[in-house]
């Protein structure tokens, strides 16, 4: 045996041992950061999913002209100052007949969400013929009762319930009045000062402008201060300083974006405030950087015997960057992109600034109508003290999540799918 | 005398020859640059191309020093020379794809025919159109076989009807030798093809904008023996209709197929002179040391 065998032979156990310990520090790390992901989604999913069923009661509600205070159903002036809340009260009453009293009246009639009687409004509108009639129907249980039905035993000790309400309740539990249906105004509606109406869809559909603005404007802007960099500029103190600025706007803290949209675009150019179009405009100047940064890391890659190729053969420099650097580099750009806007779909901070925070009802139409958007959703919500908005937030932020996943995704396949070898 | 005078006389006694100085320094493998006279027969009547007193510089980096030298019609040349002498440098300057290079710098006079290479109110597209290049690596375009030949005619607008264009590109392919190999999947992608299949088709792509002269640099670099002996054959047949100036570190690729070869060193051009000449009886004693493998 030589000498260099057996040197090698002596060092390669403690290679081998090297080499498993650093394979061992990868697997941890790893598991580190996969545990957390699944005590993040845990958490999130075990508060939230709660959210997406709702509790309703079965009462037998009769549309009496004289409670309603409604003679002609045709009438819209009369449908819109019917006294809904009456009937239904009345309906409460004649399911427990023994509450005496004010207060106990006004607890029992607490238990139904004020929803029911605009459904009992819309009914009627439609179908006029139901007035002095009797019909069972299930409507909605205000967000405190619904809380109390979807706690568990030892938790609805704790609920919000007065003690003759919860009795109320399991009464209506045991006889089977009560059902969990899909919680449809979840998606349905905007935000409410009550839980039970409140929904998610004006933030979604805020966020879907305010990104369809910001893509819009960031993709091209970006792809094309990449395109004159890389290819056109040239290499000067002035290209450097703005390379070098281009770095540092990546690093600044979002909340600067939103500081510097409120005072150009609403202070300096008067655009109004919470509209998407302005959250847009920040989430651009927020993104370009992103963008440019990974356009130009595309271009980059691009390798340079094509581009040899194609200005042996006579191409302009025109040519040369529309035939070949761009397709070629538009997978690395679009994932780019699409990474951008996943980062401006959860962004918040700068969108405080811009009064995109506002408590808004109506779903916006378009991106010059006052919205707010899902991450913002999600902090008012959170801030706000009713029991069940602790689930709504961890819905929404559900939903928030599917969104990115969606579009992490979307960048992972489309690379895959696009990306050429050579 | 005066002290001035006794200085004046003094330094011309200390004065010498820079030839001598630069013979020393490359002895000791480091290089002065006082252009030597290329050896050899570097000029020719009446020339394709003509090259004088060349000069490139990258950045700070002179690469070639005063080359001179001419490209005779319908001759195949062969540049051969030690990695890193400055051949592909030389070459690069006669489409001036050096220009792509920010810090490279070209100086001295290159003319194709009568047209200065370097006039600053010549288009290189056009350039370029009549001085084709071939590449060391394969590189197609990530398309079309078809579209790869047929990409030169359509950007300078050479055949108005499909019919013209497919015309091109079957002869092109013939000429490159690859027509039989792929006239039934035209519309595959390129990048499917064997590398030495590659790099015809690079040269089919060369040779579709029927250029005037067509430069390749070390174009069976990275192919197998038996594609390279299929390129020699074809640049043999294409020899007797244009003019090729072939970069190559195979001496006997150089002496195989070309008619006169350049032997480069350091920038230079040492030897220039008849292919047979410069294997058998070179006169440059470098020369003579790198073809019978003594460096290199």
């Amino acid at each position: 045996m030589s000498v260099t065998t057996e040197q090698v032979r002596k060092t390669l156990a403690r290679r081998y041992r090297a080499e498993k310990r650093f394979k061992a520090y990868g697997i941890c790390a790893i598991s580190i950061g996969l545990l957390a992901l699944l005590l993040l989604f845990t958490d999130i999913i075990g508060k939230g999913y709660r959210a997406f069923y709702e509790y309703s009661v079965a009462l037998q509600i009769t549309f009496d002209p004289e409670s309603l205070e409604i003679d002609d159903p045709r009438d819209l002036e009369q449908l819109q100052y019917g006294n809904y809340e009456a009937v239904v009260r009345e309906a409460l009453q004649a399911r427990f007949p023994g509450v005496e009293g004010r207060e106990g009246r006004r607890a029992l009639a607490a238990l139904v969400s004020t929803a029911a009687g605009y459904r009992l409004r819309e009914m009627l509108e439609n179908s006029p013929e139901l007035l002095g009639q009797t019909r069972t129907l299930w409507l909605q249980l205000n967000d405190d009762a619904d809380m109390f039905l979807k706690s568990s035993e030892a938790k609805r000790k704790t609920a919000r319930l007065s003690d003759q309400q919860q009795t109320w309740m399991l009464e209506l539990e045991q006889s089977d009045e009560v059902r969990a249906g899909f919680n449809h105004s979840l998606f349905t509606r905007g935000d409410s000062r009550e839980p039970e109406q409140a929904g998610i869809l004006g933030a979604i559909l805020g966020s879907f402008f305010t990104m369809l603005v910001t893509l819009a404007l960031s993709f091209p802007i970006g792809v094309a201060a990449a395109v004159y960099l890389e290819e056109f500029a040239p290499k000067n103190r002035f290209t450097d300083f703005i390379e070098v600025n281009i770095n540092n706007l990546a690093a600044v803290p979002s909340i600067i974006f939103g500081l510097l949209g409120l005072a150009v675009f609403i202070g300096l150019f008067g655009m109004p405030r919470s509209v998407p179009l302005v959250g847009g405009l920040v989430l651009t100047l927020m993104t370009l950087p992103t963008i440019i940064i990974s356009s130009r890391a595309a271009i980059k890659a691009v390798p340079p015997s094509i581009r040899q190729a194609a200005m042996g053969l006579g191409a302009s420099k025109m040519q040369v960057v529309l035939q070949f650097v761009l397709p070629l580099a538009l997978p690395g750009m679009l994932t780019g992109g699409i990474i951008g806007m996943a980062q401006a779909l959860g962004e918040t901070a700068p969108l405080l600034m811009i009064g995109m925070v506002a408590f808004i009802v109506e779903l916006p139409a378009g991106a010059m109508d006052a919205a707010t958007v899902l991450p913002v959703q999600v902090f008012l919500w959170a801030s706000s003290p009713e029991q069940s908005f602790v689930t709504m937030t961890s819905a929404a932020i559900m939903v928030l999540m599917t969104f990115l996943i969606t579009m992490n995704t979307l960048a992972v396949v489309m690379r895959k799918r696009l990306e050429r070898r050579w | 005398m005066d002290i001035a005078e006794k200085m004046n006389v003094f330094q011309d006694a200390v004065q010498v020859d820079p030839r001598v100085v630069a013979q020393e320094h490359m002895m000791t493998g480091e290089n002065l640059y006082i252009p030597e006279k290329t050896v050899g027969a570097p000029f020719v009547d009446d020339p394709k191309m003509r090259m004088r007193d060349v000069n490139v510089f990258y950045g700070a980096d002179q690469a070639i020093h005063g080359v001179s030298l001419d490209i005779g019609k319908n001759e195949v040349v062969a540049l051969i020379g030690p990695s890193g002498c400055g051949k592909s440098t030389f070459l690069r300057c006669m489409n001036r794809m050096n220009d792509t290079i920010d810090i490279c710098r070209v100086e001295g006079s290159l003319h194709l025919e009568n047209q200065d290479i370097y006039d600053p109110k010549l288009d290189v597209v056009e350039l370029r159109a009549r001085v084709g290049m071939v590449f060391q690596k394969p590189n197609p375009f990530p398309k079309s076989i078809y579209d790869n030949v047929a990409y030169g005619p359509r950007i300078h607008g050479l055949a108005n009807r499909k019919t013209d264009l497919d015309e091109i590109v079957e002869n092109s392919l013939r000429k490159a030798g690859l027509w039989d190999e792929v006239k039934d999947r035209l519309n595959s992608s390129a990048l499917a093809l064997s590398g030495g299949q590659q790099q015809r088709l690079c040269i089919a792509r060369a040779l579709s904008t029927q250029p005037d002269v067509l430069l390749m640099d070390e174009p069976t670099g990275s192919i197998d023996p038996i594609a390279t002996a299929k390129v020699e054959d074809l640049l043999q047949e294409l020899s007797e209709t244009g003019t090729i100036v072939i970069v190559t570190h195979n001496m006997q690729q150089a002496a195989r197929i070309s008619h006169r070869t350049a032997f480069m060193y350091l920038g230079e051009a040492m030897e220039f002179g008849d292919t047979n000449q410069i294997f058998t009886t070179p006169r440059h004693p470098r020369t003579e040391s790198y073809i019978t493998g003594r460096y290199g």
